[in-house]
């Protein structure tokens, strides 16, 4: 964790620099005795006795840097162009800095950029975000998405789509196994030709693939995300790659089942992106069995999925028709609020998460409910944990089997595509 | 091969916008109107965002009503004295987005939730309000109260302790 704490201006984030000591990681569910060899050790940052660490960081004179009251100075800009070079050197450099996902990159000439920034009316210094972490304000504007898109192998007619998703920049930045899932819905998938069918969730798409490579390399770059300087998950993400990226398949909703745009209030004629932030995704493995319903499955499998409050189906299309004409789910909230009333799991489960505990119990200390109830109760009491506002019923697929996955992701508010042409 | 001039990724090229407006003495809410630069208006932030007045919070208090109660203020503000029922989540813009996203979603969907700041032109409120938004919250699900714990004050009304 020293690194964490020196590894970017993460002093001024309370207006004013910070003195830190570092711990060894992990904290959490460690034993007292671990605990207090962390005491007894040595501060990782200074080398000094922990505690006589922490005394001078309390009691010594503060330094005439550290009287410096403000927000964080701004970032050190590096140059726009660097200098020519063998395009040998330039991978190596790209890789070096950490630019890159490890997978081949197109080499981002301004030649190249321009070209990219024609798939967009906005001029090239627009700011599509503001990123303020870690470290200092940052200004991701179109020039710096069209360098990304380059990198990633996009053409110029996905560079609308890639700025929507562009707005939603960095990917989950935590120490547990965070990820990102980017749904496409409207119009733009046929102009595009992305694939919501047979195999959408898998290799076998250049708009998919690159569009969510796009996002991993936005979220490196601009997001400034560089493991063992910003970002320290244990264990990380493949999903982080692809950022599970692909389009509903719309067309092949049974009649009365929503597209998910159309849930959220837009209309069927917009072209929308939404990311949301999860960490599992359990297949159903096998397809539907008669003396087992989908949905029955889907509730046990959901029983594990963490419970941040909100949980994504995505289903294929044969499995969508299952459920409502076999089932009686006449609409997609009917799905989830079946689920929400029937996935069960015990409070000692629920705690037991460790996102959930360190930022939840706070809270239900403070009264908030349900968690106030939950923490009074004994560990085998049965809870219902999901809210059906935020489990979302996505279908994707080409009708082949009747597959599907459960997850933990939780969406957000989707971006308009259009308005980035 | 010479791959010409190459353009630099974004780590650190990036220019940094001014984190706050420029030092004023006057209150932060007061403006000169644009269509007549001799008056001042009263800035409020996002006006277009549901209100509560502090006298319309403090009746659905009494009347017992269900919602849940946010103070947006830092905890050492909050334990010193808050509105009764208040839950304290400290709306930090300049912090981890991450870790602010998932305490904003410990709040539930199917209440009303009311958002206090210490600000007269609501905008800690009017920003977490926004951020609730794109999480996925319905706004009509979601009021401001109108100058916060400022109004609240000045009305005399009560505030407690967190006890130690």
């Amino acid at each position: 964790m020293m690194k964490y704490a020196v590894g970017y201006n993460v002093s001024n984030v309370t207006g004013m620099p910070i003195r830190f000591v570092g711990f060894p990681f992990p904290v959490a569910g460690q034993s007292k005795e671990v605990h207090r060899r962390y005491v007894r050790g040595k501060d990782m940052l200074s080398g000094k006795p922990m505690m006589t660490a922490i005394i001078d960081a309390l009691t010594k004179p503060l330094t005439e840097t550290e009287k410096y009251s403000g927000p964080a100075p701004d970032p050190i800009p590096e140059p726009r162009f660097l200098p020519p070079d063998t395009e040998d050197n330039l991978r190596r450099l790209f890789k070096e800095k950490d630019w890159t996902d490890y997978n081949p990159i197109i080499l981002p000439t301004e030649e190249k950029v321009k070209e990219m920034l024609k798939g967009t009316s906005h001029p090239p210094d627009k700011v599509v975000k503001i990123i303020d972490w870690p470290g200092g304000k940052r200004r991701f504007t179109v020039e710096k998405a069209a360098i990304c898109a380059v990198m990633a192998g996009a053409k110029p007619e996905y560079f609308p789509l890639i700025l929507a998703v562009g707005t939603q920049v960095p990917f989950g930045n935590s120490t547990s196994s965070m990820a990102n899932m980017i749904l496409v819905n409207g119009p733009i998938r046929e102009e595009l030709g992305m694939n919501y069918g047979g195999n959408a969730m898998g290799p076998h798409n250049e708009v998919n693939s690159v569009v969510g490579r796009v996002f991993t390399l936005m979220s490196k770059t601009a997001g400034n995300l560089h493991h063992g300087k910003t970002t320290f998950s244990s264990l990380g993400s493949n999903l982080q790659y692809n950022n599970l990226c692909f389009a509903e398949n719309e067309e092949a909703l049974p009649d009365e089942w929503e597209p998910f745009h159309v849930q959220m209030g837009f209309k069927p004629t917009d072209s929308v992106v939404t990311v949301g932030t999860g960490w599992s995704y359990i297949s159903s493995v096998g397809e539907v069995q008669k003396a087992y319903p989908a949905h029955f499955l889907m509730r046990d499998y959901m029983r594990s999925l963490a419970a941040m409050g909100g949980g994504t189906v995505l289903m294929d299309p044969t499995v969508a028709a299952l459920l409502k004409e076999d089932q009686g789910f006449k609409t997609k909230p009917m799905l989830g609020k079946w689920l929400a009333d029937n996935v069960e799991k015990t409070v000692a489960s629920f705690w037991g998460n460790g996102v959930l505990a360190t930022i939840f119990v706070p809270m239900a200390r403070q009264g908030l409910q349900p968690y106030a109830d939950y923490l009074k109760m004994p560990g085998d009491k049965l809870i219902k944990p999901f809210d059906p506002r935020s489990i979302n019923i996505i279908v994707v697929g080409g009708g082949i089997q009747t597959t599907w996955f459960v997850t933990d992701f939780r969406l957000g508010r989707g971006v308009l595509v259009d308005n980035w042409r | 091969m010479k791959a010409g001039i190459i353009f630099t990724l974004l780590v650190g090229l990036l220019l940094a916008l001014p984190m706050y407006g420029e030092s004023t003495d006057q209150p932060q809410n007061i403006k000169k109107s644009e269509t007549d630069p001799e008056i001042d208006e009263v800035y409020v932030a996002h006006p277009e965002l549901p209100r509560i007045t502090a006298e319309e919070l403090k009746k659905l208090m009494d009347e017992k009503g269900e919602y849940v109660l946010v103070d947006s203020r830092d905890s050492a503000s909050y334990n010193k004295g808050h509105i009764k029922g208040a839950i304290n989540i400290h709306y930090d813009p300049s912090g981890d987005p991450m870790a602010r996203e998932m305490t904003l979603m410990a709040l539930p969907m199917d209440k009303l939730i009311i958002i206090y700041c210490n600000c007269e032109d609501d905008e800690i409120s009017a920003n977490m309000m926004l951020e609730l938004y794109d999480l996925g919250y319905d706004l009509n699900m979601i009021k401001i109260v109108s100058r916060g714990i400022l109004r609240w004050n000045e009305l005399g009304y009560p505030l407690i302790a967190t006890e130690k």
